[in-house]
């Protein structure tokens, strides 16, 4: 049986399962959700508005027999923070059940007429909708909590919390973990807010007895997983007891700091003198002592072999969050000036329970600071930002939509956002790869949309740092293709590590794509499809209003010097045009 | 003096040991001296290493990534060939990460 889309329309409450159109049928994951996006969302429509959907997508391989870290959901619309193409990703149960469903996609469209909230209920025989009145309200912890006790056989949820039921800009896109907890989100860019607004608080997704997911080739599906799973497992980041599994993303905390690129309060140093306090090893020493419910080598979602994920236990050992991450504790850490993993974890836990992203919430609070509302470091206070968002005051208000429109109701300049989408942990200024991906990328800034995190090379013994300025656009726009096309696979991105480093995972990764899909994908196709998605995403952008005058790093950091290294950024704009000047209208 | 400061399994080489704190070793700089052999007089084995950073800019690491898709690669020959003949002066400083913390991809 070929794969269907389902379609869910909130307007008329009418659903319907199509076949995969032939001009969607060679694509999945974030390729399938920008594809649906770019046919069938008018650019210039308002993202709360009827005009936009919700496409949610699990990738190519997604839901398969065991193909390793393979359990991605893209979610992806038009972004009210950014106003531009949206796709984010998360882990959690949702990918491989709708997968196993055989679904190829979900689209959410329309708004209720009534002003009422609704649960989905997605399982083999259709889709219910049952009136969500009770959810209303409620934080992610609950809600998931609430879903599991009514209905059976342990389904994946999806969700927001209060964040977009307010149809707050940073509001994300909740998908329980393993454990039933909220902890996985497709964080950036409010596609909580999107779902929000079709008047869905929750979608419950049963796979049982579903008809599970085609294998075209089974032999070749089998070989590239071969392959791919060596790579994984010989890495000395992602093998057992590697870097990821031992301390999370957050190894990267002493190491980012090292180097002089960790943004701290609000993006005015590059170095956190409170650094190891937040760090990865810090949390493996905190879960060590305190037992209990505390771990890391967590797993999002069944069948992760690289396990990066964490428990975060209480002093009591019970656990108070799942996930620490690197970007997390930087964001609510470093660039709040606040050193205290115990606080940092508390507010973790309201970002996933009231459903806003991590990322955006610590370089809001960090705006505050640099405001004057809060002093840097002040943990009490950047605590109860919180509770100002959950009551929904003003100020909270203000605060769930972001860093720009927070620096503007305090008149902060120091705003470090492209396309109105706050940067993550690392310094552009320092990490200058990386500026160029933040600039260029379709999505605002982001790291994982290209992940060319190259920092200051010391020119020791007369060598210099080998890459200049006009090489890294080249180097940035293959690995946005090849960051594409792994968001469209439905593995983790965290796979990027090994199979860039060992050319066999590459192959691998590829072979299974097309062992799952019968496409004809090698690995010499990876950039080329890649491309692809990127040129849907970029021509969407362009027909919303954005030009190459957008793709620009904030002003202070073109005048500001960026202790330890005292750079400032220095890319010419011309080099930053040549990153998508290849994308043209057909 | 010369600050080398020590990260993940390497931190045992120092006097504090915690993650939470600054693990370092200090000592005096002896003129001419390589990198190779400052190691060698500390006696840290060169194998653990993974990521040398001198003064905050990386100076080697052991990984390779994404050689095939031209990425910037920190030096031309392989870990194999560290260029451990670098210079260290007083004052400088060093940071140090083992192979439990291989997490930077250049
Ligand atoms: S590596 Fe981490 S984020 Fe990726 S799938 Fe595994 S647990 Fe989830």
């Amino acid at each position: 049986m070929g794969k269907k889309i389902l379609r869910i329309n909130m307007s008329d409450m009418q659903t319907s399962y199509e076949d995969v159109p032939e001009k969607w049928a060679r694509w999945a994951g974030r390729g399938l959700t920008s594809a649906i996006t770019y046919d069938e969302v008018d650019p210039t429509c308002h993202p709360l508005g009827p005009n936009n959907k919700v496409v949610i997508a699990p990738g190519w391989v997604t839901g398969s027999p065991a193909a390793p870290s393979s359990g991605r959901t893209s979610f992806g619309g038009k972004s009210p923070l950014t106003g531009t193409i949206k796709e984010a990703n998360s882990g959690g149960l949702s990918g491989q059940k709708i997968a196993k469903l055989g679904l190829a996609a979900i689209i959410l469209e329309g708004v209720p007429k009534k002003d009422k909230w609704y649960t989905l209920v997605i399982n083999k025989d259709g889709v219910e909708f049952e009136d969500a009145s009770g959810l209303i309200g409620k934080g992610m912890y609950d809600v998931d909590e609430i879903l599991w006790e009514q209905y059976p056989n342990e389904p994946a949820v999806i969700g927001i919390g209060q964040a977009g039921e307010m149809k707050l800009s940073n509001a994300g896109i909740s998908v329980n973990d393993p454990e039933n907890k909220p902890g996985r989100y497709a964080g950036r860019g409010g596609m909580g807010a999107v779902m929000g607004a079709r008047g869905v608080k929750a979608i419950v997704v049963d796979d049982t007895d579903g008809p599970g997911v085609d294998i075209a080739d089974a032999d070749l599906f089998k070989q590239g997983r071969r392959k791919l799973t060596k790579a994984i497992g010989k890495h000395d980041l992602t093998k057992k007891d590697g870097g990821l599994n031992a301390f999370g993303t957050n190894v990267l905390m002493n190491i980012i700091n090292e180097a002089g690129g960790l943004p701290t309060r609000n993006f005015s140093a590059g170095q956190f003198e409170g650094a190891a306090l937040n760090s990865g090893e810090k949390v493996a020493e905190i879960v060590e002592e305190r037992g209990g419910e505390g771990m890391t080598g967590h797993s999002c979602h069944p069948g992760c072999i690289i396990q990066c994920s964490n428990i975060y236990p209480d002093e009591d050992g019970s656990a108070l969050v799942s996930c620490l991450e690197y970007e997390t504790a930087w964001a609510l850490g470093a660039n709040c000036g606040i050193d205290d993993l115990d606080y940092i974890a508390k507010m973790t836990r309201e970002c996933n329970d009231l459903g806003v992203d991590t990322i955006e919430a610590g370089n809001t609070i960090a705006i505050a600071m640099e405001a004057g509302v809060l002093e840097f470091g002040d943990k009490e206070g950047a605590l109860k930002t919180f509770d100002e968002i959950r009551e929904g005051t003003p100020l909270g208000r203000i605060y769930g939509q972001g860093v720009e429109a927070t620096a503007k109701a305090f008149g902060v300049h120091r705003v470090p956002t492209v396309k109105g989408q706050s940067m993550p942990a690392y310094e552009p200024r320092a990490i200058k790869g990386i500026g160029v991906t933040y600039a260029t990328t379709t999505m605002g800034a982001d790291h994982t949309s290209g992940y060319t995190i190259a920092p200051e090379i010391a020119g020791v013994g007369g060598k210099v740092d080998p890459l200049a300025d006009e090489d890294k656009d080249a180097l940035s726009l293959t690995f946005q293709a090849a960051t594409a096309f792994i968001d469209s696979t439905g593995y983790c991105l965290f796979i990027a590590f090994p199979i860039l480093d060992i050319e066999e995972g590459w192959a691998g990764m590829a072979e299974s794509v097309a062992g799952v899909t019968g496409l004809d994908i090698t690995g010499d196709d990876v950039i080329e499809i890649g491309k692809e998605v990127l040129k849907m995403e970029r021509l969407f952008n362009k027909a919303a209003g954005f030009t190459p005058a957008d793709d620009r790093l904030p002003e202070f950091m073109r005048y500001e010097e960026l202790p330890p290294h005292n750079v400032k950024w220095t890319m010419a704009d011309e080099d930053l045009d040549e990153v998508y000047a290849w994308v043209q209208e057909d | 003096m010369i600050s080398i400061y020590l990260y993940g399994k390497l931190r045992r080489y120092a006097p504090d040991s915690r993650p939470s704190g600054n693990s370092v070793i200090e000592v005096e700089a002896i003129e001419d001296e390589t990198l190779q052999m400052l190691l060698d007089r500390v006696g840290i084995d060169i194998e653990e290493l993974y990521t040398i950073f001198i003064n905050h800019k990386l100076l080697t690491s052991r990984t390779k990534y994404a050689r095939f898709l031209g990425y910037q690669q920190v030096r031309d020959d392989t870990c194999q060939s560290w260029d451990l003949n670098v210079v260290i002066k007083d004052g400088d400083r060093l940071g140090l990460f083992g192979r439990d913390m291989s997490g930077l991809v250049v």
